[in-house]
């Protein structure tokens, strides 16, 4: 087994597979923190069932841990896995249809449901030999096995566990630790169950190969989170004590960590009767002078859009994270996209475009609430932080962020907005002077939705309306004046450039470092504000040859992606978009890079 | 600032919203709480304008969308006086989940139905509470079907507080809303509210006779005006009293039930909100 390299970075992918219900997302921990301890990047991603226990042994009941490892930071999942160890070869068998694994991949194969399935195990083991790879049954230990019988099935992903770290020759304390870690409301007794069956795996370790692990120097402060923990962790550091949501996968995690952690400082969640409700809570609260969010995904945000547009009108702070899914309507809930771009620019009645964040890392996760705090409370205006599903359930080690514990908006640190290529803001336009909270003033605000004059009365004459307007348009302009073109990421002097948002800047630029590794001259651009964008990038995207966007959301040769037709829009330039998937998987390096190759000679 | 600068109702002439408007206006200064402490939301409608043409702290949202809105500020400004305006279409038909909600989770305000039997704002449809039979732009050849009974529905979710009050019972609405203030929790104020532009006849409002108050002394006093009118007891603590109440054929006017006991979703919330873990140490527990 070896490691592939694409220019100097040395990576290697490998998964876990099993039935619903089995631990596989637990294995699939333990082994990342594994890892980390001992000196690899790590980057993982969750196969998640869309039902909560589906039936055994059927393709809906996969559930698994797409684990990266590699020698420098990385921030996608890669292109192709490796190694695969799996529960039965249905799992296999589901799994494979994604297509996401090397020619030579190595697939270690529990043999225990072979005595019933023999037939299935046959046509399987086929299918991976004649795409070029091997596979090795083997047989979990007598001992062992009884011992997993007493437990009622359970303690198996601890003997894969062990198989996967004897295999990658990770420390055996560091995987110990690790299991008392994850483990640790577990009884004793249980516990000392587990790591006997994690000792069994290791055992067997040695019989089935190895792998010489990717190794990076450690971190400093290693922490390891998902994106939704990140941007809870974050909201609380970026002052906001309210949290107002209705359940929707995939957002729902952020409103479970909150329910935990808000009221310990001294805040709450509140679950609303429905979307609507939860985003005019948040603006209520948000009205009455407390720093407030709301969470949803595709349909809530759906929901939410009459009044995005009345805080606009009103001109009430407010932060919505939309943490994207799959497709129109129900979609895939839990596959990933980048499909509401559209909607978070442009999704209400009469003309209010909206100031959008994206994130790209669990790094970006932490400071996006901030900075989206930031400019809702100084433009009186609704921000909305796009996320999804990738990034949300995405694991990656990264060093400690630094806590900022954001009071007044106004003491933000710059490299925080400089993480979203923005600078402070020149003072900004507002539509009303008297933005006070109640109780703070005699001078009584009263805010409707109706159009007003600078006085806040209602107002239906000719220039009050052209002048509310303008002003609207010129917070817009104020954080597009604020804002820097994105550092170019490659060659510099390339005429074609490759530009995307959000979750597709790992992919992105290990394209383009893969591409430049083999002679391509081409260049990336990554944006972490996706609207208003730079009033400068029209005369960078023109300096260039071609223009492209590689977007996780349906776009073709005929009909521009979202991003690109958003790029169109804004800078009057032929831009086109090379890579516009939308199969509800992550973008990957290798996707990009085939797509530019094809292109070179197509 | 004082009403002078305020600015002036565009209601028709003889519309009760003006009576419901001057009673909460007598309310507040009745109720000793700075201005500047006091909210009014409101829905969309000719009732949802009332926040603009008082001297408080307003906000009118959006159609239905008054409960949640004022959610958020009961539930992180407990101190402030919140009141609710919403209309029958407004509470009952777009926002009616949002009321189901509000009086199951009973924050603390005062909510006040401002009940016309129609959609007035939009020049008459008809609304959930439109009498059978009652021609209307929508349903011209008369509403289809019968009215739903708000008390009844209002009464299926364990309310904690609901009164029948009336625009023109300028004093009976007065001890209505004072009753409905000094209760802590969701007070449900249902008001009959004449709109004389579409709908002159509704109600029966001349006839002094004919209204039946309800007597208590835990309850609303009967309005003074009303000699000929007849009495009724009702203990307001009896929930299936208070049911049949609901189901009568006659309209009884006063507290139709009290539970001081509900809990309170803003009590609740509140005292949960009370750590001051450091923040500093947020990430902690990511730590390897
Ligand atoms: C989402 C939405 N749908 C429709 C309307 C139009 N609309 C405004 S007021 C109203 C009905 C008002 O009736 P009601 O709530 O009974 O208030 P009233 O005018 O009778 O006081 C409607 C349908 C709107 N403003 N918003
Ligand atoms: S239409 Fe009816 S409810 Fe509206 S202001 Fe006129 S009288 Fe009042
Ligand atoms: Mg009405």
């Amino acid at each position: 087994m070896s490691n592939i390299s694409t220019s100097g970075l040395h990576s290697h992918r490998f998964e876990i597979l099993m039935d619903a219900g089995c631990g596989a997302q637990k294995a699939g921990d333990i082994l990342i923190r594994a890892l980390a301890w001992h000196g690899c990047r790590v980057y993982s991603e969750p196969v998640i069932p869309a039902e909560i226990s589906p039936p055994v042994r059927t393709p809906p009941a996969l559930s698994g841990a797409v684990i990266r490892i590699a020698s420098a930071p990385i921030q996608s999942i890669g292109n192709a896995t490796e190694v695969i160890l799996a529960q039965h070869e249905m799992n296999l068998e589901t799994r494979m249809l994604d297509g996401e694994y090397a020619a030579d991949v190595i697939v270690l194969l529990d043999a225990h449901d072979s005595k019933r399935h023999g037939d299935a195990y046959d046509r399987v083991i086929r299918q991976v030999d004649a795409a070029g790879g091997s596979v090795q049954l083997f047989t979990v230990v007598p001992e062992a096995e009884a011992l997993i019988r007493s437990l009622k099935g359970a303690g198996r992903n601890l003997y894969y566990v062990g198989i996967l770290s004897g295999v990658y020759g990770i420390d055996e304390d560091h995987v110990v630790q690790a299991i008392r870690r994850v483990f640790s409301r577990l009884s004793a007794e249980k516990l000392a169950l587990n790591l006997e069956l994690f000792h069994y795996g290791r055992s067997h370790a040695p019989a089935l190969g190895c792998v010489l692990p990717v190794c990076a120097e450690r971190l400093e402060s290693p922490i390891l989170l998902d994106g939704n923990q990140a941007i809870s962790a974050g909201a609380i550091d970026a002052g906001f004590r309210f949290l107002s949501g209705y359940p929707i996968t995939p957002a729902s995690s952020i409103l479970h960590a909150l329910a935990h952690d808000l009221p310990r400082c001294g805040g709450m969640v509140h679950q609303a009767e429905d979307e609507i409700a939860a985003v005019g809570a948040m603006l209520g609260a948000y009205f009455g002078g407390t720093p407030s969010f709301t969470v949803t995904s595709g349909p809530g945000f759906s929901l939410k859009q009459e009044f995005l547009g009345y805080a606009q009108m009103a001109e009430l702070p407010g932060v919505v994270v939309d943490v994207q899914r799959a497709g129109p309507s129900t979609g895939m809930p839990t596959k990933t996209e980048q499909s509401d771009l559209e909607i978070a620019v442009h999704g209400r009645h009469g003309q209010n475009a909206a100031i959008v964040l994206s994130v790209a890392n669990v790094s970006d996760c932490f400071y996006a609430p901030h900075v989206a705090r930031y400019l809702a409370e100084t433009l009186r205006t609704p921000i909305t932080i796009l996320s999804d599903f990738h990034v949300a359930n995405s694991f990656g080690v990264v060093n400690e962020m630094r806590s900022c514990q954001l009071d007044d908006v106004a003491d933000i640190a710059t490299d925080v907005l400089e993480r979203f290529d923005l600078q402070p803001l020149a003072v900004a336009p507002l539509i009303h002077p008297n933005q006070a909270a109640p109780g703070h003033s005699p001078d009584m605000r009263r805010i409707t939705g109706l159009n007003t004059d600078s006085e806040g009365s209602i107002s239906y004459r000719a220039e009050t309306a052209q002048q509310a307007h303008a002003t609207r348009v010129a917070k817009l302009d104020a954080v597009r004046d604020a804002l820097a073109v994105p550092t170019i990421h490659g060659d510099t002097a390339a005429g074609v450039l490759l530009c995307g948002w959000g979750s597709s800047r790992g992919a992105l630029y290990e394209a383009v470092d893969e591409l430049a590794a083999a002679g391509v001259r081409i260049a990336g651009m990554h944006f972490h504000t996706v609207f208003p964008l730079p009033q400068a990038l029209t005369s960078v995207l023109h300096g260039y040859d071609q223009v492209f966007t590689v977007e996780q959301a349906y776009g073709d040769a005929r009909h521009p992606g979202p991003f690109a037709a958003l790029l169109r829009q804004e800078t009057a330039c032929d831009v086109r978009t090379l890579v516009g998937q939308a199969t509800g998987r992550p973008l990957t390096p290798g996707t990009i890079v085939d797509a530019v190759k094809e292109g070179a000679h197509g | 600032m004082a009403d002078s600068t305020m600015e002036a109702p565009r209601w028709c002439k003889g519309c009760g919203d003006f009576g419901i408007l001057s009673a909460l206006k007598n309310d507040m200064a009745a109720s000793g709480i700075a201005p500047e402490q006091t909210v009014h939301v409101s829905g969309i409608g000719c009732s949802g304008r009332v926040p603009n043409y008082i001297n408080s702290y307003g906000a009118h949202t959006l159609h239905g969308r008054a409960i949640p809105f004022a959610t958020g500020l009961i539930l992180t400004r407990p101190e402030l006086q919140v009141y609710i305006e919403s209309g029958d279409g407004d509470a009952l038909s777009i926002g009616g989940n949002h009321l189901l909600h509000g009086i199951n989770k009973n924050v603390n305000c005062v909510f006040v139905l401002f009940n016309n039997e129609l959609y007035a704002l939009t020049k008459s449809q008809t609304s959930p509470t439109t009498r059978q039979g009652h021609p209307t732009n929508t349903q011209p050849d008369g509403t289809w079907l019968p009215p739903i009974n708000p008390l009844r529905i209002v009464l299926g979710f364990s309310p904690s507080f609901v009164a029948n009050t009336a625009d023109w019972m300028s004093d009976h609405l007065a001890h209505t809303l004072a009753a409905a203030r000094e209760h802590q929790g969701f007070s449900f104020v249902h008001v009959f509210q004449r709109c004389p532009h579409y709908d002159p006849n509704a109600f029966n409002h001349r006839d002094r006779s004919w209204p039946v108050f309800l007597t208590d002394e835990a309850g609303i006093p009967p309005d003074k005006r009303y000699k000929d009118a007849a009495n009724e007891a009702h203990d307001p603590t009896d929930y299936h009293a208070a049911m049949r109440l609901a189901d009568s054929a006659h309209t009884h006017f006063g507290l139709i039930y009290k539970d001081a006991d509900k809990p309170r979703y803003d009590s609740i919330l509140q005292a949960a909100a009370s750590g001051s873990a450091p923040e500093s140490e947020l990430l902690a527990h990511f730590r390897l």
